[in-house]
């Protein structure tokens, strides 16, 4: 037997002999938050012995002690409905709240309930900080909790850690953040206080990037956090009931799993053959700086503005299944996407379902004693069929774009063009004489969103009409999202790096030496530069010139202004020159090494 | 491994005046994500809201306080450690939130503490010791038995004239809140009692509440219970300490006794 465990960072194993357990039990769940929960409640009604293992004392994660007692998208069904009822009957007579509200003790008293009915345990005040492996199958785990040590046999075991450092300390493989600095997307921090009017009220604001994975820079990051609600107790001082519990980080480490989610494959078409559920949201990332996350996400959200596009992502249960372990399940924010699928994966309707999901698959590889893999595909599926967690496929909302080219045509001349920008691109030879058409339209706002879409399709007709779109700092503001719509100029920017055309140079660095760029600005040109180079070499010496120069050590500051969601209108900024400094030293250090 | 002069277990407002006192080698740590968990969500009863500053930082708390309406640091413990967050990042390398002690082995040299953190295990070696744990979490035998009296309390939001009458029922005792329509209910148990079992049982009393209470809403469990010790400070060992961190008047005269002087 081996005992892996956490140091520095990376998974350190260590042969063991004679373990003792001091208890035992079928399926333990690490972690007792929107995913945790419900898997230890599925896998105790699965018939399995369960013990909930849960760093706080109270459980349900970012629903309760987190505060978010609403939804943000999912589609409802599934298990956690009849928690929600016992949720809002327990609210509407004893707690604070309106009628429809799920208090957070309320919710998190109604799956104390569903547990306890079930039989499982639940152990307050207590983390796993390692796991004991036979070959490749976990037996059990450590854990610390108030009284010191102890060990846990288990048969199957459910990382519900939500930044998957138990997968972690049992050897998985996981990536962290997205590939130029390998950030996750910003944290959330969350006050809670009583309204005079005797409703719940709830202030959710972006708090700072933070490296959930990397102890110092967390604990920097709470502090950092906290001390934003400065603003609130202006307001609310008084009548604070607590600032989030568990920490808020939307994204930690991403496991590794025996099929990954990738946002890149999906919106190219590619969909899972076998999914046991639906995810049903937009692509919510919190990123401000949008330079610096991947081309395809720049595509999406500043080229043609989608950040506010719903759509149905099927996941299959092999999304969970932590690969070259046989009984490790990461349903959690945890599970197998990439940073870019992140952003949509992780609302808590999906990972209740999954939690589900994974206490069924769980139990059943537990009580008979088999590896996840071989799960009962058919019998899970009737389940959740049963719950409501698993829809038909006509039953869901309709997530199909536009493909007529009239309607298409039309689109693009409004105010909101997006989904036409998008669709148009993404299948150029088909639509390619009609945006050549429009972009000699006299209508500027349409032959420009031609040229958007022509751009985002890779043609080269296209860069005349961008170049004049950076000329004119166009102000323009698509209305194809809800909000973090992007502006048209920094499309046109982002779509001129992408040409791999020296002569558009000129229209970049010109734009470059503006006095007054703001980060969003500055931030897109360099990062088109930067893409410019990589594919021209005989510019990188300019480039490295001209970027060197811009963001010397008088150069102004350049701030980036957080998503703000707070009631208060409190706003956080984080400086971005030294990090924009680094991003340009590792890009050109990656130019002189080749 | 890390060495310092001190660790101190349990990131609660004395502890956070220590960490905030210049020069002090000093590693806090503890299970939570905030500090003074033990004030801001214990929901404990204050009478007193003295607060004397004698440093210039805690002279700018005051009048931030103040300046807020919140001149009452007891009753206002989340606030108050708002104002205090600020500085802390600024020293956020002498904290450990979200961390775990494993265990503690005597050396020549004083005392290794095994951590874990999200990062994995860490090992620290210091001088000295502070369990500023109100249970004494190293030294858990004893500090069971020092327990003198345990409650959990939760705040609930009524209206005004409901109030006359009512002062206790079922156990459930009720205090003035931080405004006219907040009360603390407090229920006092048994010291072995679980948060589980304590959450469920007063929901119970509750949901057979009086008549005249039945427009009382619950704003919030405590998530910390409330304790009453027999000692507050204690020689485990030598320079192996405890202190209660709830042996003061309030949240800032813990915070001040930490950051003006040591372990009395």
């Amino acid at each position: 037997m081996f005992y892996s465990e956490l140091q520095n960072g990376q998974a350190v194993k260590t042969s063991v002999e004679n373990v003792v357990f001091d208890h035992e039990c079928d399926v333990l769940v690490a972690g007792l938050g929107t995913a945790g929960a419900l898997a230890a409640v599925s896998a105790a009604e699965a018939g399995a012995s369960v013990i909930g293992v849960e760093r706080l004392k109270i459980c349900g994660g970012t629903a309760t002690g987190g505060g978010v007692y609403g939804y943000y998208y999912g589609l409802p069904g599934g298990r956690f409905e009849e928690i929600d009822k016992i949720s809002v009957e327990l609210s509407n007579k004893n707690f604070v709240a309106r009628s429809y509200d799920r208090h957070p003790f309320a919710k998190s008293f109604a799956i104390e309930q569903a547990m306890t009915a079930a039989g499982a345990e639940i152990i307050y005040e207590a983390a796993v900080v390692g796991v004991y492996l036979n070959g490749n199958t976990v037996c059990g785990v450590k854990i610390i909790t108030e009284s010191g040590p102890e060990n846990i046999g288990c048969k199957a075991l459910v990382d519900g850690s939500g930044d998957g450092e138990v997968s972690a300390a049992a050897g998985a493989d996981y990536e962290v953040g997205r590939e130029i600095d390998g950030q996750p997307q910003p944290f959330s921090s969350i006050r809670v206080f009583a309204n005079e009017n005797g409703t719940l009220g709830l202030a959710n604001f972006d708090a700072g990037y933070v490296l959930p994975d990397n102890a110092a820079d967390l604990t920097r990051g709470l502090l950092k956090a906290n001390a934003l609600h400065r603003g609130g107790i202006e307001k609310f001082g008084d009548r604070l009931l607590w600032i989030t519990l568990p920490p808020g980080p939307r994204e930690g480490r991403l496991i590794k799993c025996d099929y990954t989610s990738r946002f890149l494959d999906f919106i190219k078409g590619e969909r899972c053959q076998d999914p046991i559920i639906y995810a049903h949201t937009n692509f919510d990332s919190h990123t401000q700086d949008w330079a610096f996350e991947s081309n395809i996400i720049k595509d999406w959200m500043v080229g043609a503005s989608l950040w506010g596009y719903v759509f149905n992502i099927p996941l299959p249960a092999e999304v969970m299944f932590a690969s070259g372990l046989t009984n490790l399940l990461c349903p959690g924010r945890n599970l197998s996407v990439d940073h870019d699928m992140a952003c949509a994966i992780r609302m808590q309707r999906c990972l209740q379902k999954l939690g589900e999901a994974a206490g069924i698959i769980a139990a059943e590889a537990a009580l008979q004693a088999k590896d996840i893999r071989e799960f009962d595909r058919a019998a899970l599926t009737a389940a959740l069929k049963k719950s409501g967690a698993l829809n038909s496929p006509d039953e869901l909302p309709d997530d199909a774009m536009a493909t007529d080219p009239e309607v298409l045509n039309e689109m693009l001349k409004t105010e909101a063009p997006g989904v036409a920008i998008w669709v148009t691109s993404q299948n150029l030879p088909e639509y390619r004489n009609m945006l050549l058409d429009g972009l000699q339209s006299d209508d500027v706002h349409y032959s420009r969103n031609c040229a958007m879409a022509l751009g985002l399709g890779g043609d080269d007709a296209a860069i005349s009409k961008l170049t004049e779109i950076v000329e004119a700092r166009d102000p323009f503001e698509p209305k194809s999202s809800r909000s973090h719509n992007q502006r048209r100029l920094l499309g046109a920017l982002h779509l001129l790096g992408q040409t791999g055309k020296p002569e558009v140079i000129d229209t970049l660095v010109d734009f470059l030496e503006k006095p007054d760029l703001d980060m969003q600005e500055f931030s897109h040109t360099m990062m088109a530069l930067l893409n410019l180079g990589d594919g021209c070499l005989n510019l990188q010496t300019r480039i490295s010139d001209v970027l060197t120069s811009a963001l010397g050590d008088d150069c102004k500051e350049y701030k980036l202004l957080l998503k703000n969601s707070s009631s208060t209108g409190y706003r956080a900024f984080v400086d971005m020159t030294e990090f924009m400094r680094k991003v340009l030293k590792d890009h050109l250090k990656q130019w002189s090494d080749l | 491994m890390k060495n310092v002069k001190k660790v101190i277990i349990g990131p609660t407002f004395y502890a956070a005046g220590q960490l905030l006192q210049a020069d002090n080698d000093v590693l806090v740590t503890g299970r939570n994500s905030s500090i003074g968990d033990e004030w801001c969500y214990s929901y404990r009863n204050i009478a007193s809201q003295d607060f004397f500053p004698q440093t210039d930082f805690s002279l700018q708390l005051k009048k931030q306080l103040d300046g807020l309406g919140l001149n009452s640091p007891g009753k206002n413990a989340l606030a108050f450690s708002v104002l205090l967050y600020e500085r802390l990042a600024e020293n956020s390398e002498k904290l450990r939130l979200w961390t775990e002690l494993e265990s503690i082995k005597e050396n020549a040299d004083g005392f290794e503490l095994t951590l874990y953190t999200v990062s994995g295990r860490e090992v620290v070696q210091c001088e000295e010791l502070l369990d500023n744990t109100v249970k004494a979490v190293t030294f858990p035998v004893w500090g069971a038995g020092n327990i003198k009296s345990k409650s959990l309390n939760m705040l609930v939001e009524c209206n005004v004239e409901s109030v006359s009458g009512l002062i206790s029922f079922e156990g459930l005792k009720i205090y003035p809140g931080r405004v006219d329509s907040e009360k603390i209910v407090s229920y006092e148990i048994d010291p072995d009692a679980s948060m589980q079992a304590v959450r469920a049982k007063m929901l119970d009393i509750w949901q057979n509440r009086p008549e005249s209470a039945r427009a009382w809403k619950i704003g919030a469990f405590g998530s910390e219970f409330d304790y009453e010790t027999e000692l507050d400070a204690y020689e485990i060992k030598p320079n192996w300490h405890y202190l209660n961190p709830l042996a003061f008047d309030n949240p800032a005269s813990a915070f001040e006794a930490g950051l003006t002087g040591g372990v009395k």
